[in-house]
């Protein structure tokens, strides 16, 4: 049990899955130029699913870059400040992310319902694929961003790792 | 947002005017028209004209503010907020809306117009007042105003006249299930993409050809990059706006009367200026080294290519009553 | 729809960023205000949408592949061949593989199509390599970066054919256009980095010049590698294949190079390509689709339109406005996407340069190149943003490593405004 919460806290199961998207841009592309270079046909379905398979790199590991402090922000301004204000402010980083990722994943829900029965141009695949990425993607922030600010509140006493 | 399929309040007609004051309001109403038509454009340039009537007219108590190029979102988010009743106008064509109303792609259907003026004569059938009401009861309106701009053709690379000729063609068409239906039948590989992003393509290379009106080719200047057109009249270039059916309701009556009636007009003027300058523009085109090729029509009608609008059920309906307008 | 509350958005922006929130959710965020409490009656669905629909562009296709294909070339022992060789022919000059640097991004220049891709591939290139060779990092990421805005000023550069449309001049003659401005900014660049390798000792590597018998051996060893930059260049320069079809047959080409040629790539290694370039494409999209998104709100409030009506309240003559138009170009161009910027300011900027008398190809040159610069400086230049983020190096740390570049790119900036022929000289001899 343990181990499975290890998996997905520390971004394992996103790395698996980031893999396989950055996989399922490249493939239909490829397969599309040899198709238009060789069969003299081009696959509509084929682009769609590169591009929501795109969409889904764009926004549905917000958690996971999170979770490796890896996205691209604004350092040295923070980096300045003394210790203790630091903190605070770190705290409400993580509040506003919390906050901001929850209410996108009640949009993106909202947008998910709707676009069940809306197709990418030409094909049969939903456009709801492209809009659960943002579920998945600011939903993995909001739990990773409220568990952060717990353990910030309820570890201060220890030293911090 | 789907939700609301339901009957639109029996209120239509005046539902607020009474409430509401004749004289500008201290809040005037904002109306967004969003389109992808290059500013200079006669489009934009007619557009711009029912603006600043409209303004005149209600005396300032209806604001217009123009989004050319895309500038304002695409077609999808623009669909997607016409769905959600925002207060927008959306230039679109009519098969824009096949996911809520399929039988409105029949209008851009392949093969079924032979000359951009039917199209105006099928807006003065009952046929098209039945589509229009069909239309509001998925809570889209559209704003009848014949921005029909002659029929589309194919400009690229080289001559695409015959199924041979075309077989296997990349080319670009909006994105629209029956633009690509139309070409599929024909033989060629039709990609969707935005307006915006099409000129790009065709430099990159991404597609050998588009699917424009002489005007477009003429105001995109696509006929700088790439010579040949062929005259294969496929599809109408036949634009309309579009907006939420619940939305436009809370417009007082007079409101909507002056709307409606300067954008039709704009409409029709857009057209006047299509056709009595589509020869000179076809000049200046050939005296730049364009080639015009006549296309065997025919042989694309005997593949088929014809019957593509007797899936729509409105289909037939619409044949017959093109027939009927010709026979006059 | 007035006074203060448009700007609001953009203040907001600005606190998130200094808060160290995530650059994509500080663009999210301004747009999501925008619409759900000033503009309310525009519904959010709108922006969601756009989330979306932002995304679905084929146009923005070459970022992954030109990513991989970057990190591909490393693991595949091409680029440490490759670099060998380069050098052979360069390390007897100052500053040698930063001048690579540069002239790589010349020759590959606009067929990537953005600035981004370009950048994005030599920072997971080049910069690994550059720092091994004792260049400091940062100054390492700013020549990457610097030296991919040059993409968008040479054939067939997007914002090229955008101006083109937008204005309704000849694309043609924007393409001859773009090329002496492009070449400009690369000498330019040059001596810029000639410049700091004196003054920061970035010394030769080699005591002199290597011979051509050795130069000719270096070839044969990384033959394939330069084959396949050769059948890359080639490829796209004659339009056969796509920017995106040229990254996809790059990285292809790499992985055949690598396993069948060379033979040191282990397939696990393919794991921490696919590892590593996903990240870095989730980064850098999520910036560019969340930028589009807020380009939303600029365009709904009409915040080019109010700064358009003060440069033309002012009355300035035609240097006045060419100056002005400078300045709040590459305000803009920091903000958001510069395409988007071309699409909603050069329609109202365009009618008074040509009252002023200036040349329309001209103007569109002077644009493009304003609004490239913009993706290079604070406070929300994507290309420096992206930069940083792949080199792992801080903002001010960057700017202070990349000062004398981004001044050499203002020197440009300046010549190809004052001195009209630059843009001109081309497209009329070609006429
Ligand atoms: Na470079
Ligand atoms: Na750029």
């Amino acid at each position: 049990m343990k181990k499975i919460i290890a998996y997905f806290r520390d971004g394992k199961f996103e790395e698996l899955l980031g893999c396989l998207m950055i996989v399922t841009v490249i493939v239909p592309v490829v397969l599309n130029i040899i198709n238009r270079s060789v069969l003299n046909k081009y696959s509509i379905s084929l682009e769609a699913t590169a591009l929501l398979a795109y969409v889904w790199i764009g926004y549905g590991f917000f958690g996971y870059l999170y979770r490796k402090d890896a996205h691209v922000d604004v350092k040295f301004i923070v980096n300045k400040m003394p210790p203790k204000v630091r903190v605070f402010f770190d705290l409400l980083r993580d509040l506003f992310i919390l906050l901001f990722s929850a209410y996108m994943v009640y949009w993106g829900y909202k947008l998910f319902g709707s676009n069940l029965n809306r197709y990418a141009t030409g094909t049969k695949i939903p456009l709801a694929v492209g809009y659960a990425s943002i579920i998945f993607g600011y939903f993995s922030g909001a739990v990773r961003s409220f568990w952060t600010i717990i353990s910030r509140l309820f570890r201060r006493g220890e030293d911090q790792k | 947002s789907c939700g609301n399929k339901t009957e639109t309040p029996a209120t239509d007609g005046t539902p607020s005017a009474s409430d509401q004051t004749t004289e500008p309001s201290a809040d005037p109403i904002t109306i967004s028209i969003s389109h992808s038509y290059t500013e200079l454009d006669q489009v934009s340039v007619e557009l711009n004209n029912a603006k600043k009537n409209i303004e005149e007219r209600t005396n300032g108590a209806v604001i217009v503010n123009l989004y050319p190029n895309n500038t304002f979102g695409n077609l999808v988010d623009g669909v997607e907020a016409v769905m959600a009743d925002s207060p927008l106008l959306l230039m679109a064509a009519y098969s824009q809306w096949e996911d809520l109303y399929y039988d409105a792609s029949a209008l851009q259907c392949g093969f079924v117009f032979e000359k951009g003026e039917e199209f105006l004569d099928v807006m003065n059938t009952p046929l098209f007042e039945k589509i229009v009401t069909e239309m509001d009861k998925v809570n889209i309106h559209a704003l009848n105003c014949a921005f029909v701009g002659g029929m589309r053709h194919v400009i690229g690379k080289k001559p695409y006249t015959t199924p041979a000729e075309i077989k296997g063609l990349k080319l670009r068409v909006p994105n629209s299930t029956t633009y690509l239906e139309c070409f599929e039948a024909m033989g060629a590989s039709p990609m969707g993409m935005a307006a915006s992003e099409q000129l790009s393509a065709l430099s990159a290379g991404t597609i050998d050809a588009l699917d424009q009106s002489i005007s477009l080719m003429y105001s995109t200047k696509s006929y700088e990059m790439v010579n040949h057109v062929t005259l294969l009249a496929q599809q109408p270039l036949a634009d309309a706006l579009f907006c939420s059916t619940k939305w436009w309701n809370t417009i007082p009556a007079e409101y909507q009367e002056i709307i409606e009636d300067e954008l039709h007009q704009a409409g029709i003027r857009y057209n006047q200026y299509s056709v009595e300058n589509e020869g000179k523009m076809r000049e200046e085109m050939e005296a730049a080294g364009v080639e015009f090729h006549e296309a065997d029509r025919q042989a694309f009608l005997d593949m088929g290519c014809g019957d593509l609008v007797l899936k729509y059920s409105i289909g037939q309906e619409l044949l017959d009553t093109l027939a009927e307008i010709r026979s006059k | 729809m007035s006074g203060i509350g448009i700007w609001l958005p953009l203040i907001l922006v600005m606190v998130l960023l200094a808060l160290r929130i995530p650059v994509s959710m500080a663009f999210l965020s301004g747009a999501v205000f925008y619409f759900g409490f000033i503009a309310t009656e525009m519904p959010l669905n709108m922006i969601l949408s756009k989330m979306v629909s932002a995304g679905m562009n084929m146009n923005l296709m070459a970022i992954p592949f030109f990513i991989t294909a970057g990190l591909l070339m490393n693991y595949t022992g091409i680029t440490s061949r490759m670099m060998k060789f380069a050098d052979l022919c360069v390390g007897h000059m100052w500053g040698g593989l930063a001048q690579v640097n540069v002239l790589l991004s010349t020759l590959m220049g606009g067929l990537c199509g953005s600035s981004n891709a370009d950048a994005a591939m030599q920072c997971k290139m080049l910069v690994p390599e550059m720092e091994q060779r004792g260049f400091n990092r940062a100054f390492s990421a700013a020549v990457t970066a610097s030296s991919a805005l040059i993409s968008p000023m040479i054939p067939p550069g997007v914002m090229l054919i955008l101006y083109a449309s937008i204005t309704e001049n000849s694309v043609l003659d924007m393409f001859m256009a773009g090329y002496l401005p492009g070449i400009l900014m690369c000498i330019v660049l040059m001596l810029a980095v000639a410049y700091v390798s004196h003054r920061d000792g970035y010394k030769p590597t080699r005591e002199k010049r290597a011979s051509l018998r050795e130069i000719f051996r270096g070839l044969i060893e990384c033959f394939w590698a330069i084959l396949m930059i050769i059948v890359l260049i080639v490829g796209l320069r004659s339009g056969i294949v796509t920017a995106t079809e040229g990254g996809a047959v790059l990285c292809i080409l790499c992985l055949f190079v690598g396993i069948v040629i060379y033979r040191e790539m282990h397939p696990r290694q393919l794991v921490m390509v696919a590892k590593e370039s996903f990240a870095s494409v989730a980064n850098i999209f999520g910036i560019i689709i969340s930028a589009t998104v807020f380009g939303l709100y600029l365009t709904y409030a009409q915040i080019p339109q109010q700064i358009t009506r003060m440069i033309l309240g002012m009355n300035v003559g035609r240097i006045g406005f060419l100056m002005v138009v400078n300045l709040i170009l590459l305000i803009m161009g920091m903000f958001v996407d510069s395409s988007a910027v071309l699409m909603i300011a050069v329609p109202l900027l365009y009618p008074v340069a040509m009252q002023l008398g200036i040349h329309p190809i001209h103007f569109g040159i002077v644009c493009i190149l304003n609004l490239s610069i913009g993706a290079l400086t604070p406070p929300f230049g994507a290309v420096m943003y992206q930069c940083c983020n792949l080199c792992k190096i801080e903002m001010p740390e960057f700017l202070k490593q990349g000062k004398e570049l981004i001044g050499a790119l203002f020197i440009s900036l300046l010549l190809v405004t004052f001195i009209p022929a630059i843009s001109t000289f081309l497209p009329t001899i070609f006429k």
